[in-house]
């Protein structure tokens, strides 16, 4: 809604972010549907940027963790310590007490840390020594991974990436964008730091609960049920798309619909939708992998075989 | 002299007809795929079927025997020859359920008229192609249309146009038989001329490509061949149909419908799919199955703006884009959608005639 194009005025058209009006969109998209991203990109192409300003802008607390292969659970959600004063235990929140998580380098964390997250994801909600706590609202997390194989990670099974509500895969900006960023490398800086919320955080709870009144019609369940029936079918897919991969397909067309100011969905929401709720879910024969064949191209090729609703 | 003119001017029909496949409305059946063609060009070599089909194709006096024969010879199946025959019988009050009121009435008046008007029959003789075209003629209406608009042209002296046949011929290519047993008895009885470049017999059938591969490999020969033979066309009957094909169905189908023809049959989402086949034919843009209704309204407007013309027609066909979307899929039954959609089909089809 409104708060959307405000976002686009101040990142877009201010030139914080260059090039990046798609994830912008398809990260607030998963947001108001409450699902949690998987970002894929290099170093330094502006992830954290990206993460960082929505979150002001939405008035919306903004935490970061660097996955590495050390880091215990307990850092993420949290742990009691014994305050010598009191002679009581206390509880020290982990980072995962926060409205937007950015989890960099996911990859990088030891499977039981990462299931910890994941579950932690997943569940909305922690329990440190047995006893349970409610995370905020909103809470969103933002994981990383670079998509370069480097040593010393550990892929996330394709049960964990199902949690995942989209992938987004991000790169490098033009040769124009890059020009117009190094031009503006310090402005940009500063400008991050400056922002001022453009919703308040309670306004946002109510379009989060709005967006899910979306309509959409039984044409458009019908064509996201072929779109990811269509992936089974592939040649150069292994496995297809989830029942759940359907769900998020539904979710984020419905928010991406609100995002444009519609309170109905249509075909072209889904097309948005179809590459960053279906790539990581994909798993492609590994003789089309070498070839060059990607989950997204699939998407991609099923796009144009599965034709929209009619009349 | 006159029979292999006349193949040759069927074998043209065929190919320009392959050449205007693509452009099929989803949503509606497609009858001519390039297997119809290729039986239709292998029916073509049997020079009694072919005469038959010409004469069938020329929808004059005859083309109801022509039909029974056709069937006697399992060219055209039982059924659709029986099709034919009901609708060459119809009546136009009879037809009118099947086609476009408002087509039906611009061609009842016509008819009604003491002197009619050539440049309307013309113009109407346009809408029906293209409404053919487009799908939203069944082959049978669309062929017993033919025959009665060919007879009026008959009556004020006109010969059939060379239209009008290739429409008729393009509607019997999706009804004949497939594999019929007369065709297997052409391959029994080759003759010379214009079958004898196509694979016959058994040995070199093998070795040679097929009828559709052929006429793929064929298909720039062809299409040159059929230029050429359009412009002679054209130059025998001293009209300038071709160019002037676009301009006569803007302005026959300006003057034909009336918004008080647009009734409730004709909802935003209708309006919309019939807006879409004038699209199709302005533009020469198609609407593919897999592209949605924006997507399709921003090809059409790259289209405008690449040829520099028709802004007007794709600002309309946009607001009707726009009434589809909401009707369609907000479920919203939008207070006097239907008349908006109705008013903005009238202004388009009126600025389709002014580019
Ligand atoms: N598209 C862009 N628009 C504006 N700034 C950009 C863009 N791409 C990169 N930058 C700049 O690059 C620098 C790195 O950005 P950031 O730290 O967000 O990258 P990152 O993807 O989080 O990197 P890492 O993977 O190392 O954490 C910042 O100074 C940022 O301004
Ligand atoms: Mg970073």
């Amino acid at each position: 809604m409104s708060f959307v194009k405000d976002i686009r005025r101040v990142l877009v058209d201010g030139r914080i972010l260059i090039e990046k009006e798609w994830e912008i969109n398809t990260i607030v998209a998963c947001l108001l549907a409450r699902g949690h991203v998987l970002i894929e990109g290099v170093p330094g192409v502006a992830k954290t940027y990206t993460a960082k300003s929505i979150a002001r802008l939405l008035d919306l607390d903004f935490r970061r963790v660097q996955m590495t292969p050390d880091l215990l659970p307990s850092d993420i959600v949290g742990y009691y310590v014994f305050d010598q004063k009191t002679g009581e235990f206390r509880l020290r929140r982990g980072p995962i007490f926060t409205n937007i998580l950015l989890a960099d380098e996911i990859n990088r964390a030891s499977p039981r840390t990462q299931s910890a997250l994941l579950e932690a994801m997943q569940e909305r909600q922690v329990t440190i020594e047995g006893q349970t706590f409610k995370l905020e609202e909103p809470f969103m997390a933002l994981a990383t991974q670079n998509p370069i194989e480097m040593e010393g990670v550990f892929p996330l099974p394709e049960a964990q990436l199902d949690r995942f509500l989209a992938k987004i895969v991000t790169g490098y900006v033009s040769h124009k964008g890059f020009v117009e960023m190094l031009r503006r490398a310090h402005e940009i800086e500063a400008a991050i730091e400056e922002l001022k919320p453009v919703i308040p955080r309670s306004a946002l709870l109510e379009e989060m609960a709005r967006s899910t009144g979306v309509r959409v019609d039984d044409s458009i369940l019908d064509y996201i049920a072929s779109i990811v029936e269509e992936t089974r079918r592939h040649p150069a897919v292994r496995l297809g798309g989830s029942p759940r991969s359907g769900i998020a397909i539904l979710k984020l067309a419905k928010a991406w619909a609100y995002l444009d100011g519609r309170s109905y969905a249509i075909p072209d929401d889904v097309k948005a939708v179809a590459k960053p709720a279906l790539v990581h879910r994909i798993i492609l024969k590994p003789e089309y992998e070498l070839q060059g064949v990607t989950p997204e191209r699939v998407v991609d090729d099923v796009l144009t075989k599965v034709p929209v609703p009619r009349p | 002299m006159r029979a292999p003119l006349a193949l040759l001017a069927l074998l043209v029909l065929a190919v320009s007809a392959a050449a205007e496949t693509p452009r099929h409305t989803p949503g509606f059946p497609n009858v001519e795929t390039s297997e119809h063609l290729a039986e239709l060009l292998r029916l073509l070599q049997d020079p009694v079927v072919a005469e038959l089909l010409l004469r069938l194709a020329s929808v004059g006096p005859g083309s109801e025997e022509a039909v029974e024969e056709l069937v006697e010879k399992g060219v055209l199946g039982p059924e659709q020859g029986a099709g034919i025959l009901r609708a060459l019988n119809s009546s136009i009050d009879d037809l009118a359920g099947r086609a476009d009121p408002a087509l039906l009435e611009e061609l009842r008046g016509l008819l009604g008229s003491e002197k009619p008007d050539p440049e309307r029959l013309r113009g109407l003789l346009s809408t029906l192609l293209a409404m053919r075209e487009s799908g939203l003629l069944d082959p049978y209406t669309f062929i017993a249309l033919a025959g009665i608009l060919s007879g009026a042209l008959r009556k004020l002296g006109f010969e059939v146009p060379a239209e009008l046949s290739h429409g008729v011929l393009s509607s019997l290519s999706g009804l004949l038989s497939p594999s019929t047993s007369p065709s297997r008895g052409a391959e029994e009885r080759p003759v010379a001329g214009v079958g004898a470049g196509f694979p016959r017999s058994p040995e070199l059938g093998a070795s040679l490509p097929s009828v559709p591969t052929l006429l793929e490999t064929l298909y720039p020969a062809l299409l040159s061949i059929l230029a050429c033979s359009l412009l002679t066309l054209s130059l025998v009957y001293r009209r300038k149909r071709i160019s002037g094909l676009l301009l006569r169905l803007r302005a026959s189908l300006g003057r034909g419908l009336e918004p008080r023809t647009l009734t409730a049959g004709d909802d935003p989402v209708s309006v919309y799919w019939r807006s879409v086949g004038l699209v199709e034919r302005a533009l020469g843009v198609r609407k593919l199955d897999h592209a949605t209704h924006r997507e399709y309204l921003s090809s059409a407007t790259r289209a405008s703006a690449e040829l520099g013309k028709y802004r007007r027609t794709v600002e309309c066909f946009s607001e009707i884009t726009r009434l589809y979307e909401v009707v369609r899929f907000a479920g919203e039954s939008l207070e006097g959608a239907a008349v908006r959609a109705g008013e903005k089909f009238r202004e388009m089809v009126e600025s389709l005639g002014r580019p």
